[in-house]
């Protein structure tokens, strides 16, 4: 679980005391003295000036360790660690204080002092709000030095790592006047202290530099940014494109305004597929959208990072393609109706941060329509962010893969309506279309509907009647099941008829439920109005290809139980196959699987 | 000894307050408005520093040692022979996986004196507190008189030192070279107490933490008090903190709250005591004592045949003698006393009670003990117990120079970073915070010493005569006229003996 991160906090501090823990090349230090080419002086002289900051100071202390006056042993013990570890290498001890304010005392916001473990002091609580349960940091905040992790297990990690490492390279003069400098640290807890080069440089010499003309790649920047740091102990700070002139050693995410990004991106890319590409002092993480991205980055903290340390010279060091396995058409099918429950980012992301945005699972689901290319859709919990975020990829499906979708009643009675339609609009044309309220979520502000339209595909008619029933009492579900029951009913048209949905009704009840008197939605439908459905109806024909249950983990496949999504149909045609798509990247799109249905009339 | 000529502001003089200890910590700002502090030498004063001598003080405004700033023992062993029962409280070798922050304070402490003086500690531990206390003396006297020079220091049980004092084998601190008992570490109060003659055998003060902990004092359960009313019905509508602090807290008030006003649902009871120990506490806290020290003189205080006393012991004994239902002399060692499972209005106990009621939960606020009246001179008083660690040198120590180095240093760096860790780190702000640590305060300031209660072995029954008296049903008059010339007797030996 993630804690909410001041990422412009973050940016500040790093870009204040970054240089000081950085050695090598990045732009900004250029330590050698040589111009570099893409900064003007003027953008030099905005520059941060580089402060080094004496923990030790000619043999002696020059600041005061602090621990929280209900510092649990762990953090005792570390500090203590801290402390001797310091004296072992430099004959210096430095002194030690509780955080705890006596009667009289004020606190000296000057006063030199490294923050052990949860003080109570602002700077510490300030980046303990920044940190995930598993981190750690050692970073200079005005006078302070803050070692802080929300988790004191790891504090012993953070002094270990620090002793092992940072004092020895950071100490000057001779023994009884050593100097010891400070260096910044950022570190997760599966942290390793390996040494990863890219080109003969240290990976703590990059900088993360992200594409900002399309949104979602600033997540997948901090994002590999962790990664990195979970896995070398080092922090690499995260820049806009936009922000920062060019440094020599970046890691370029998306489509940035750097020259080797332009050169990677002159071909469009495959959605769900990239590839990581070093030319030089760059790095450049090439993907198709922003669900890619973060697979690569993923990928990277296994192919780069784990392990021993590595070094890599020039080249294209992975390639993947993550498409699922393809159903193709089959020339007898005259229409492919799918049903897909793509998980609101008001039920997903806005309450579980692990689950990706929107805006990365939008390139799944436009992955999806070009691998699959449904002729209809009928979309649960297609909220607003989610029906822009399908929208903005219109462009890609139509000039890069050929196929052209429409939506049906985005919102209704100017409410976002979860239950709109998405068809083949370079295929079919809409007859007529509508929609009746069924339910209500979140305040009324989020509708499900039953969401109508009649479609021709020049030679046949069908219709398509996309729900999502309500499952928060008894009452409900009946009134969703009735109320489908008395459209089928009252419906004029006399073509096929398919009716999509999350239901949240499954087909059979347990005995608990049975016996806890819920009521069978699955039932009462099925009983009033005699449909076909269509997932058994393939199963007794033997073209079942896939069945998968809904509401898994985001991510994780649900292969049985909760049987609620389901395609029914009423009228003439045959049923040629029945799948529930399965790959491992659909299940990070939703925490349902969609279903779709070949037919011919 | 009839010494009805001496008044009682000439007993106050010779039992001064502990305030040196445990009430400066931060040296700047502690309120003296409990009661008057007649040490000279507390932190708030030296914290006043010469701008011309500051190389005297620490970064805090803390007075440092005449110590040498370092000096080359050469790897030495210090070997402390000290009781076990209270070794954890004082010395901390390494580290551990359950230390905390007073062992954080006392590890440093180790450390700086180690590193400074080039010297290893050596902590020798054996069993000493009351039922071990002979034994403990036993095998020092053993070694002392064999010449073993096994120990450069013994720490001990409070009523080890003056029997092993009685043993003649520890040195005359006076006499040892880098200590310097004029230092605020080593408070007046307890040195005087404890000088027969011109001797000093033993001494206290910073150099162990379990002077803060160990002193007595009164909690009050503050859910009850407001479920009961008490403040309404017995207080003047006052919080007790505004009690104490109004000096209204007396014996009598007590036993008007604490006696028949805690309704029994639930099985509670308006006063409980720790042990039969505490009935010390409120002798003290009547501000009586036994002994009169008088520069080294030894005298039978007037307090026990004063009027004033007789009520005292009347009172107490009342209450300890089981006369009231909802009275409860505990004795139970199982920590189950009522108090601390939230069913007693009242508690008598010390302040290491503390640590035990925050883990339980209690809705606490610690109290002095009361006075006899509120006319009492001086205010609030209150006493250590005998788990409190008194230092010596013993005679056969292999070089007295080292030993009063260390043990200078030990009281020394204490003074600086151990007693304010522990009194305002721990205890003023972990236990306790807000009213109640204003009021521990209080409780420290009010610590007196009594000559009287050192040594127990050598001078009979006077130590205990009030505190076995309120369980018993005899009048103090009864055991005044009993015991006191043998008391007298003890006295006058005791002083021929060490003076």
């Amino acid at each position: 679980m993630k804690v909410k991160r001041i990422l412009s906090a973050l940016l500040c501090l790093i870009m204040l005391f970054g240089a000081v823990a950085l050695t090598g090349c990045s732009a900004d230090k250029n330590t050698d003295g040589e111009p570099t080419d893409s900064v003007s002086d003027t953008e030099k002289e905005t520059e941060p000036p580089v402060e080094r900051i004496p923990l030790v100071e000619n043999g002696k202390a020059v600041y005061t360790v602090v621990y929280p006056n209900d510092a649990s042993a762990a953090v005792l013990n570390a500090m203590n660690t801290f402390i001797e570890g310091i004296k072992k290498q430099t004959g210096v001890t430095l002194p030690s204080k509780s955080d705890n304010l006596r009667p009289g005392q004020v606190r000296d916001e000057n006063a030199k002092e490294i923050l052990f473990g949860k003080t109570n002091y602002d700077e510490t609580q300030n980046i303990l709000k920044e940190l995930y349960d598993d981190e750690y940091v050692i970073r200079a905040v005005g006078s302070k030095i803050v070692i802080a992790t929300t988790n004191d297990s790891y504090l012993k990690a953070a002094t270990n790592y620090y002793l092992k490492n940072l004092v020895k390279k950071n100490l000057e003069g001779e023994e009884g006047s050593y100097t010891l400098w400070f260096e910044e640290y950022h570190f997760l807890a599966e942290g390793a202290d390996k040494v990863t080069n890219i080109n003969g440089k240290t990976i703590q010499s990059f900088a993360i530099i992200y594409e900002t003309e399309r949104e979602g790649y600033d997540v997948i920047a901090s994002r590999l940014s962790d990664i990195i740091s979970k896995y070398t102990g080092y922090k690499l700070p995260v820049y806009a494109d936009t922000d920062r002139k060019e440094g020599e050693c970046e890691i370029l995410v998306g489509n940035t305004n750097r020259s080797l990004s332009g050169k990677c991106y002159k071909d469009f890319v495959d959605l769900l597929t990239y590839k990581i590409i070093i030319e030089g002092n760059k790095m450049q993480i090439v993907s198709g959208g922003p669900f890619s991205a973060r697979s690569c980055v993923d990928g990277m903290g296994i192919l780069f990072f784990a392990g021993e340390g590595k070094q890599f010279g020039d080249g294209t060091y992975s390639e993947t393609n993550m498409k699922a396995n393809v159903a193709a058409v089959s020339d007898d099918t005259d229409l492919r109706v799918m049903t897909a429950n793509i998980l609101t980012s008001w039920w997903g992301e806005d309450i579980d941060p692990s689950i990706p945005p929107v805006i990365q699972r939008a390139e799944i689901a436009a992955a999806m329509l070009t691998l699959y290319k449904p002729d209809v859709v009928g979309l649960q919990e297609a909220d607003g962010v989610w029906q822009k975020a399908i929208a903005d990829y219109a462009e890609i499906l139509k000039n890069e893969y050929g196929i052209e979708y429409g939506a049906l009643h985005s919102t209704y009675q100017n409410k976002v309506n979860l239950t709109c339609i998405l068809y083949r609009a370079d295929k079919l044309t809409v007859k007529s279309s509508g929609v009746e309220v069924t339910s209500y979520w979140n305040g009324g502000y989020h509708m499900r509907n039953i969401t109508w339209a009649v479609f021709s595909d020049g030679e046949h008619e069908f219709m398509l009647a996309n729900n999502h029933w309500a499952h928060e009492s008894n009452e409900w579900k009946e009134e969703s099941s009735e109320q489908l029951v008395n459209f089928i009913k009252n419906t004029t048209f006399d073509g096929p008829i398919f009716c999509t949905g999350d239901f949240n009704a499954k087909p059979t009840l347990t005995e608990e439920e049975i016996s806890e008197g819920v009521f069978h939605a699955f039932e009462n439908f099925v009983n009033k109005s005699e449909p076909r459905w269509l997932k058994e109806e393939a199963k007794s024909l033997g073209v079942l290809t896939k069945d998968m249950g809904a509401c898994h983990t985001v991510g994780t496949p649900a292969y049985g139980g909760n049987y609620i999504d389901h395609i029914f149909g009423f009228g003439e045609f045959t049923v040629n196959k029945y799948e529930a798509v399965e790959g491992s990247s659909i299940h990070w799109m939703s925490d349902h699987s969609p279903h779709y249905c070949d037919v011919k009339f | 000894m009839k010494a009805t000529f001496r008044t009682l502001a000439v007993l106050m003089c010779a039992v001064l307050l502990l305030s040196t200890f445990v009430s400066c910590g931060g040296g700047k700002d502690n309120n003296a408005e409990s009661t008057p502090d007649s040490s000279a030498e507390s932190k708030n004063d030296v914290v006043e520093t010469d701008p011309e001598d500051t190389a005297r003080y620490d970064a805090n405004g803390y007075l440092m040692d005449d110590l040498p700033e370092t000096y080359d023992w050469q790897k030495k062993d210090f070997t402390v022979y000290t009781w076990q029962e209270m070794a954890k409280w004082e010395w901390c070798e390494e580290m551990t996986e359950n230390s905390g922050t007073v062992d954080l304070a006392l590890y440093k402490r180790m450390q700086a004196i180690e590193t400074r003086f080039n010297m290893n500690f050596v902590i020798t531990t054996e069993k000493g507190n009351w039922d071990n206390r002979v034994n403990f003396v036993n095998k020092l006297y053993n070694n002392v008189s064999t010449n073993q020079s096994a120990y450069d220091l013994v720490g001990q049980y409070t009523q080890s030192a003056g029997g092993a004092a009685t043993r003649e084998i520890y040195f005359d601190l006076n006499e040892i070279s880098y200590l310097d008992l004029e230092k605020p570490w080593w408070p007046s109060a307890i040195s005087e107490t404890a000088t027969i003659g011109d001797k000093l055998y033993f001494a206290t003060g910073d150099i162990t933490p379990t002077l803060i902990r160990n002193v007595h004092c009164m909690y009050v359960n503050e859910d009850i008090y407001e479920a009961e009313n008490i403040g309404d019905s017995f207080g003047k509508g006052r919080a007790m903190y505004d009690v104490v602090k109004d000096g209204d807290w007396t014996l009598e008030l007590l036993m008007k709250m604490g006696i028949d006003t805690v309704s029994d649902a639930g099985d509670k009871v308006g006063i409980t005591f720790a042990n039969l120990v505490s009935a010390d506490a409120f002798f003290y806290g009547a501000g009586f004592s036994l002994i009169d020290n008088d520069n080294g003189i030894l005298s039978i205080s007037d307090d026990l045949v004063s009027a004033s006393l007789i009520n005292v012991y009347d009172n107490v004994q009342k209450m300890y003698s089981g006369q009231y239902g909802d009275v409860k002399l505990e004795e139970d060692k199982s920590h189950s006393f009522k108090f601390k499972e939230g069913d007693s209005l009242f508690y008598a106990g010390t302040v290491a009670d503390a640590q035990l009621l925050t883990e339980k939960g209690i809705n606490f606020t610690i109290l002095p003990m009361p006075m006899r009246d509120v006319d009492q001179e001086g205010g609030y008083k209150t006493v250590a117990n005998f788990w409190v660690t008194y230092y010596s040198i013993p005679i056969d120590a292999p070089d007295t120079e080292f030993s009063g180095m260390i043990m200078e240093a030990l009281a020394s760096e204490a003074y600086r970073n151990v007693t304010d860790v522990i009194y305002y780190d721990v205890f003023s702000s972990r236990y306790m915070t807000g009213e109640s640590a204003e009021l521990l305060d209080i409780v420290s300031k009010s610590v007196v010493f009594d000559t009287g209660r050192m040594f127990p072995e050598y001078i009979g029954s006077i130590w205990s005569a009030f505190r076995n008296g309120v369980s018993g049903s005899d009048a103090w008059t009864t055991i005044y006229e009993k015991d006191s010339g043998n008391w007298s007797i003890k006295i006058d030996s005791l002083y021929t003996l060490l003076g």
